[in-house]
C-alpha cells in the first residue's frame, strides 16, 4: 500500500501540493487526473522519490521514503517511477537498454533475456530491438521507455502520462491490457497520471482528481459511477474542467468575461 | 651465452638496434673529443651522453617488468591460466626478479659512463632501479596487491628524501625490492582471481568518460535505481590515502625547503591551497551533480526557510575543508607552526574530510532533502530525450 501523509510541496513560493493525504491500496490501478499545472506530476514525483516534500511523507509498504539508506533502497527495488520525459541512451539498442535497466534492478539474467524479448514483441518493437535507439520514432521511444519500467519487475509502477508522447493506438491498447492484468493477476499496484479523463477511465479502477494542489476526488470508479446521474464521463468533465464547458457556451453565445 | 641472454633481454633485433644507437652516441662523444684541436684527455668531456645512457637504463627497467608481468599482458595472462603453471613455479616467459643478465646490461651502461667526464655510473643504477620498481608498483596496484603497493608508495618518499645520501638510498631500494618480490609472490598466488577485464581497461588507458557512459542507462534509472554509489571509500582506505598524500606533500616541501629561503617557501606553499579548493569543487560536484535544492533561493528567502538542515548539510564538509586551510595558513604565517609540518597536516586533514565527513554519498543520495534532476551530462549527445 502507498500512504501519502500531509504532503506539501513548493518549488518557489506558490505551493503546488497542499497538505495532501491519500492511501492507495495494493493491487489497485489508480489514475491521478486533473488539468495541466495542478500538481499531478509533482505528486507522482513525490511518490517516485524524485522530490522530497517540504512537509509530510510517503510510505510504501510501511517504509518511509528517504528515511534511511536501507529503506530507500528497498523502496527503489519495489517501486519504479517513469517520468513523461526520459533520457534514453541513444547509441544503445532497445534490447541492450532493457537488459541494462533490468540488471540495475537485479532481475534474474535468464528471466531478463526472455522478458525483454516478450516486451519487444508486445509493443511491436521486435524488428527494431537490435537497432540503436536513435533510429526510433517518438512513439517507439515512448514504447521502449515503457518497456524499461516493466522489465524491472517492480511491484509498484508509478507512470507519469504513460499514454502521451506519440504512443499509437496499438501501444495504448497493449499498455491498458498489460496494466490491468498486472494488477489483477500479479497484485501489482499502478499509479498513473493523465490530463485526459477518457484515456484512463477504462484503465483505472480508482481515480484521484487533483485541483489547485488539493485532492478534490478520491474514489473508486464504481463509487463514482454510483454517484453520477449523467454518466461518469460528464461527471469527470464537470469536476476536472468545470469552466471549459461554460467557456464553450460563452464562445458560441458571443459573450466574453 | 646467446641463450642465456635471451631469457631476459629483448628480441635480438631490438638489442642490435639499441646497441647501434648506443654505439653511435658513445662514438659521437669520443669523436667530438678526438677532432677537437688540442690535447685529448681521458675521460672524454661529453656530459650529454649521461642523459642518453640514463634513458636507456630507464627504458630497460620498464621493459624488464612490462614484458614479463602477466598483469601487463592480458594475452599472456589468459594463456597462463590455460597451462599447468601454478604459483611457485618459474614464470614461463621469463623471470620478473632481477637476474644476472640485468647486472650485465646495467653494468655495461654504467661502464659506458666511465668513458666520459662528469658522468655518474651511480645515476644509471638509480634510474634503472626507479623505473624497474615504479613499474612494479603500478602493476602491483593493477593486480590488486594494494597493501604492498601502498607501503611502496610510502617508502618512495624516503627515496626522494635520501637523494643526497646514496648509501642509505640504496638500502631503501633494497627494502623496496624485497617488498616488491613479496608482493609479487602474493599477487601471483591469487592469479586466478585477477580481473582480466579490469586489467585490460587499465592497460588500454581507456577514456574515463567513455567507460562512464558505458554504464549509463539514462534518466531516471541512473538516479533512481536500487544501486549504491559506485565508489565508496572505507574509513581504512580513506585514512591510508590521506596519510599518503600528506606524506608526499611533506616530502616535496622538504626537498624544496632545503634549497630556498623561508620567505620563498610561503610563496611556494601557497598553491597548496588550491588542493583544498579542488577538493571542495569535486565534493560539491559529486553531491550536487543531479541533486538540487528542494526549493528555489527566492522561495527559501521569502518563506523564511533560510537553512534546510537535510539539504545544507552537504555544504558543511566543504566549508570545513576551507576552514582547515584558512586556519593552517594563519597559524603558519604567524609562525606558530612551521610550514613544513603545517601544510602536510592540512592536506591530510582536508583529504580525510573529503572522504569521510558525513553524509556519505550513499546516505546523501538516499536520504537527503534534495530534488533529483536529470544529470546535465545526460543531456549531452549520448542521450535521446523522449517527447
Amino acid at each position: 500500500m502507498i500512504r501519502i501523509a500531509g504532503v506539501t510541496q513548493h518549488y518557489g513560493i506558490k505551493p503546488i501540493l497542499k497538505n495532501i493525504s491519500l492511501e492507495i491500496p495494493s493491487a489497485s490501478r489508480t489514475a491521478v487526473i486533473g488539468p495541466n499545472g495542478m500538481g499531478k506530476t509533482t505528486l507522482l514525483s513525490v511518490l517516485g522519490g524524485v522530490l522530497q516534500p517540504q512537509q509530510g511523507f510517503v510510505e510504501i509498504d510501511g517504509l518511509q521514503r528517504r528515511s534511511s539508506v536501507e529503506n530507500e533502497l528497498e523502496i527503489r527495488r519495489r517501486a519504479v517511477f517513469l517520468p513523461d520525459r526520459c533520457f534514453l541512451p541513444k547509441n544503445r539498442t532497445g534490447r541492450e537498454f532493457l537488459l541494462g535497466v533490468g540488471r540495475l534492478y537485479q532481475v534474474d539474467e535468464q528471466r531478463l533475456i526472455d522478458h525483454s524479448q516478450r516486451l519487444l514483441d508486445l509493443f511491436s518493437l521486435t524488428e527494431l530491438g537490435d537497432s540503436p535507439i536513435r533510429n526510433y520514432s517518438a512513439g517507439q521511444q515512448k514504447k521502449i521507455s515503457l518497456c524499461s519500467a516493466l522489465i524491472t519487475d517492480a511491484r509498484y509502477l508509478l507512470l507519469d502520462e504513460p499514454f502521451s508522447g506519440g504512443l499509437d493506438p496499438a501501444g495504448i491498447l497493449a499498455l491498458r491490457h498489460v496494466l490491468e492484468r498486472f494488477a489483477r493477476e500479479q497484485q501489482r499496484t499502478i499509479v498513473l497520471t493523465s490530463p485526459v479523463p477518457e484515456l484512463v477511465m477504462e484503465t483505472a479502477d480508482r481515480l484521484v482528481v487533483i485541483q489547485h494542489g488539493r485532492v478534490s476526488i478520491d474514489a473508486t470508479i464504481d463509487e463514482l459511477k454510483a454517484k453520477s446521474t449523467g454518466g461518469l464521463k460528464d461527471l469527470l468533465h464537470q469536476v476536472v474542467f468545470p469552466e471549459t464547458l461554460e467557456n464553450v457556451e460563452r464562445y458560441f453565445a458571443g459573450e466574453s468575461r | 651465452m646467446k641463450t642465456w641472454c635471451r631469457k631476459v633481454l629483448p628480441p635480438e633485433h631490438y638489442v642490435v638496434f639499441a646497441l647501434l644507437i648506443l654505439s653511435f652516441i658513445v662514438g659521437m662523444g669520443i669523436w667530438q673529443e678526438l677532432v677537437y684541436p688540442g690535447i685529448v684527455r681521458f675521460p672524454f668531456e661529453n656530459p650529454a651522453t649521461q642523459l642518453a645512457l640514463a634513458v636507456f637504463a630507464g627504458a630497460y627497467g620498464i621493459f624488464r617488468v612490462v614484458a614479463f608481468h602477466p598483469a601487463s599482458r592480458p594475452d599472456y595472462l589468459a594463456w597462463l591460466k590455460t597451462t599447468p603453471w601454478r604459483p611457485g613455479l618459474p614464470l614461463p616467459v621469463g623471470p620478473l626478479h632481477l637476474a644476472g643478465q640485468d647486472v650485465m646490461t646495467v653494468g655495461l651502461l654504467m661502464a659506458a659512463t666511465l668513458l666520459f667526464k662528469d658522468n655518474s655510473p651511480l645515476l644509471i643504477l638509480q634510474v634503472f632501479l626507479v623505473s624497474y620498481l615504479l613499474t612494479h608498483l603500478l602493476l602491483l596496484t593493477f593486480s590488486q596487491a594494494f597493501h604492498h603497493a601502498y607501503w611502496m608508495a610510502l617508502l618512495w618518499g624516503g627515496i626522494v628524501l635520501l637523494c643526497f645520501h646514496p648509501l642509505a638510498q640504496f638500502l631503501l631500494f633494497a627494502l623496496l625490492y624485497g617488498i616488491t618480490l613479496h608482493g609479487l609472490r602474493i599477487s601471483l598466488n591469487r592469479i586466478e582471481r585477477w580481473d582480466a577485464e579490469f586489467l585490460e581497461k587499465q592497460l588500454q588507458f581507456s577514456s574515463d568518460i567513455a567507460a562512464f557512459q558505458e554504464t549509463k542507462w539514462g534518466w531516471p534509472f541512473d538516479s533512481l535505481s536500487p544501486e549504491r554509489a559506485n565508489y565508496v571509500a572505507s574509513v581504512r582506505s580513506a585514512t591510508a590515502l590521506s596519510l599518503l598524500v600528506g606524506w608526499w606533500s611533506f616530502v616535496i616541501l622538504f626537498v624544496i625547503s632545503s634549497k630556498i629561503q623561508r620567505r620563498d617557501l610561503i610563496e611556494i606553499a601557497s598553491p597548496a591551497g588550491a588542493i583544498g579548493v579542488m577538493l571542495v569543487l569535486i565534493r560539491l560536484y559529486r553531491y550536487l551533480y543531479s541533486n538540487r535544492p528542494p526549493i528555489s533561493l527566492m522561495g527559501r528567502l521569502l518563506t523564511f526557510r533560510w537553512i534546510i538542515p537535510r539539504f545544507d548539510v552537504v555544504f558543511v564538509g566543504p566549508l570545513l575543508i576551507l576552514g582547515v586551510e584558512a586556519g593552517t595558513f594563519t597559524l603558519c604565517s604567524l609562525e606558530i607552526i612551521p610550514f613544513l609540518w603545517g601544510i602536510p597536516v592540512m592536506i591530510t586533514l582536508q583529504f580525510l574530510i573529503f572522504f569521510l565527513f558525513p553524509p556519505s554519498l550513499d546516505e546523501w543520495r538516499m536520504t537527503g532533502a534534495h530534488r533529483i534532476v536529470p544529470p546535465s551530462m545526460q543531456q549531452s549527445k549520448s542521450f535521446q530525450i523522449t517527447q
